[in-house]
């Protein structure tokens, strides 16, 4: 369970920027979230959106430890993320925590060590960890387990590179480097 | 725990729940008090934004990501007011003669069926979409398939003054689709059915159903529930369970109702599908114009797969490319120029794929693609390329073969990958939306859960009235057919009203 303190107690802020009045702490268990309040307890099942701390920062509860090879990872699945800035790859992040967070917390553990493994797999064949790699050398780890003769490693792979992408093309900027526009005017947005 | 009570309750709103409810709803005229029990939200009708993500989250059930055991497979199913068809593309076709007689369920006969889907198509607006309306992306699917000699067909789909935003699997953001939604749902609300959103049901008891109402969650969309959170006891003379193909056998479960129907949650099938996607050498209408015109089905039968127009989102068609890097990245790059087809395999009833519930009642699952399964996607994915190059199309992306893309000077390796193709589970990203089967139809407990009617073995008060009522797959677009047999039980229902009530 994680525990966070709002610092003011009126406002509970979330990223859409209404506010929550009169919190006190947030607590986030398994994609449930518990208010508790002056007024009392609240409970809500499966948020949409994760509730930010008084730094306007999401917690980040699976992905901190991990970070840096995960975006190593991300960079491989889509080279493009290479380009990110630190504002992009928080952006990025955020969508990914806030997608695993209504998952449970055997999955959040289930990912981090498949993530350590990817870092230390190559140590074998290469010597070297997987964030010191060359971009070609990733490619190959990568392609490795993409194409591994144990399902359960390509189901894992799929897994971390599905989260990839829903972090890379879930940001509009992701999705305005494609091309992609639709319009809910349809055919009238076209003209 | 609040106590309420009714006459009859309906779980689920999509287009079984829906249509229940509708038919049911005359009754409420005679002082008969009906509910709907909803366990996803009502939006309102500027919340549609058409923005991926954060429709997905708030439309489907687990986000739209909702896995199946063996985790090689998504699985996309509404959870929201009106259900799935609320986030379908509208494509309504009337069930297969053939394959109702090979369903072989007493009493339930095309001659039944066919007049009661046949209402339907009138009561939503079912019609084909004027020529004028259909894009390039379905238009370069039908030229392929005319140059290729296939016959390729339009899908009647159910709209009214569609103006073609593309984003109908994210909710219609101009309310031009006639789902339950739009059309039954309403209908019955104002004869007096009420409608609780939010309202997650837990168990079914002896004429009784324990709920949990949910708060809106903190800058969520949606209206909150009628009902105020919190845990509840529902009474109920008659309980009609139209959860959908995975919620409803795994309700049942979890009430510990199946104890004597070992075919419960037996029988699922889903249609596991491929997304194709083609890059042309120009920009096409594709994310503009409704995305899902055109079918294919002679195949069906000898190499069982369908092929049907589509076009996804940005991170769906990536999710569904498979590999990645810069031939990945290449491809989404040139979405304004991507054409894209969806192979659907027709599956059957098999031993292992069924639903059941984890130690918490949760629903799992179990889903593995048979050999025929897989050769159906393979073949579809073949067709669709040859489809696309016949069509213009410089580069395919064929998720079954090795090395993924295909140029147009490659064309003679299709062949060859038809012979090897890799297919490797868990490396080829299958989803599937037409979930049907575990609680089917039947005889009696020995072969099926409930009878003709979808009343449940062994208990008079509880029906079933949704897709899970399909004792084989439909090898069609499912949501007619669930509410011409939707149609069947409510009429069940209104007959036996005095015994029932």
């Amino acid at each position: 369970m994680l525990i966070y303190i709002v610092g003011r107690a009126d406002c509970c802020g979330n990223s859409s920027g209404t506010a929550t009045k009169n919190p006190l702490v947030c607590f986030t268990n398994g994609g449930h979230t518990a208010v508790v309040s002056l007024s009392g307890v609240r409970r809500a099942r499966q948020p949409s959106i994760m509730t930010k701390n008084r730094y306007g920062e999401l917690p980040m509860t699976v992905l901190s430890p991990v970070r840096s090879i995960f975006r190593a990872v991300v960079s491989t699945v889509v080279p493009e993320a290479e380009e990110l800035g630190e504002p992009g790859w928080r952006e990025l992040e955020t969508l990914v925590e806030t997608t695993l967070q209504n998952r449970p917390r055997a999955v959040h553990r289930q990912l981090r060590l498949f993530i350590r493994t990817i870092q230390w797999l190559p140590v074998f064949r290469y010597g070297r960890r997987f964030t010191s790699l060359s971009a070609e050398q990733r490619m190959q780890v990568l392609c490795y387990l993409q194409d591994h003769c144990v399902e359960i490693i390509r189901c894992g792979f799929w897994g971390l590179r599905t989260l990839a992408l829903l972090g890379y093309y879930g940001r509009p900027k992701g999705v305005q480097a494609t091309g992609y526009a639709a319009d809910p005017r349809g055919w009238e947005a076209l003209r | 725990m609040t106590r309420r009570s009714y006459d009859v309750v309906i779980v689920g709103s999509g287009a079984g729940g829906g249509t229940v409810a509708q038919e049911l709803s005359s009754l409420c005229r005679d002082g008969v008090r009906i509910a709907v029990l909803e366990k996803g939200p009502k939006l309102r009708a500027e919340e549609f934004t058409g923005r991926e993500l954060e429709m997905a989250q708030v439309l489907y059930e687990d986000g739209g990501g909702f896995l199946n055991a063996e985790r090689i497979m998504t699985l996309a199913f509404g959870s929201t007011y009106g259900g799935s068809t609320a986030v379908y593309t509208g494509t309504s076709l009337l069930p297969p003669e053939h394959v109702l007689q090979r369903w072989n369920v007493p009493n339930c006969t095309f001659a039944d069926v066919e007049p009661r889907a046949r209402k339907f198509m009138t009561e939503n607006n079912v019609h084909f979409l004027e020529d004028k309306w259909i894009n390039e992306n379905n238009r370069l699917f039908v030229e392929g398939c005319r140059q290729l000699g296939y016959r390729a067909q339009q899908f009647p789909v159910n709209l009214k003054g569609c103006r073609g935003s593309s984003l109908c699997n994210l909710g219609c953001p101009n309310q031009a689709k006639r789902g339950t939604d739009r059309v039954q749902l309403p209908r019955a609300e104002r004869n007096g059915v009420e409608v609780i959103t939010r309202c997650e049901v837990l168990r079914i008891g002896e004429k009784t159903i324990f709920a949990r109402v949910h708060a809106k969650p903190p800058g969520g969309k949606g209206e909150p529930s009628p009902w105020q959170a919190g845990d509840y006891q529902i009474d109920a003379k008659v309980i009609v369970v139209c959860a959908g193909a995975v919620n409803s056998p795994a309700l049942l479960m979890r009430s510990r109702i199946g104890r004597g129907l070992p075919r419960l949650g037996r029988g699922f099938t889903c249609h596991p599908a491929i997304i194709m996607v083609a890059e042309h050498g120009r920009a096409i209408t594709n994310f503009v114009g409704h995305p899902k015109s055109f079918y294919l089905d002679q195949f069906a039968q000898s190499d069982r797969f369908l092929l049907e127009t589509c076009m996804y989102f940005p991170f769906i068609t990536a999710k569904a490319m498979a590999g990645f890097g810069e031939e990945h990245s290449r491809f989404m790059r040139a979405f304004p120029r991507l054409q894209m087809i969806l192979v659907l395999a027709c599956d059957e009833v098999n031993a292992h794929n069924r639903v059941t519930v984890d130690g918490s009642g949760r629903p799992v699952v179990h889903y593995r693609c048979t050999p025929k399964v897989m050769r159906g996607l393979v073949r579809g994915a073949i067709t669709s390329a040859k489809i696309f190059f016949a069509a213009g199309a410089v580069r395919v992306h064929l998720p079954v073969a090795r090395f993924a893309t295909i140029e147009r000077t490659d064309v003679e390796r299709l062949n060859q990958i038809a012979e090897h193709p890799d297919f490797k589970p868990g490396k080829i990203s299958i989803s599937a939306a037409h979930l049907q089967g575990g609680c089917a139809m039947g005889r009696g407990p020995a072969d099926s859960v409930t009878d003709g009617f979808g009343r449940v073995h062994g208990i008079p008060w509880l029906f079933v009235a949704d897709s899970s009522l399909f004792p084989n797959s439909l090898e069609i677009n499912p949501y007619l057919t669930i509410m011409a047999l939707a149609d069947r039980v409510a009429e069940t229902i209104r007959k036996d009203v005095h015994a029932l009530l």
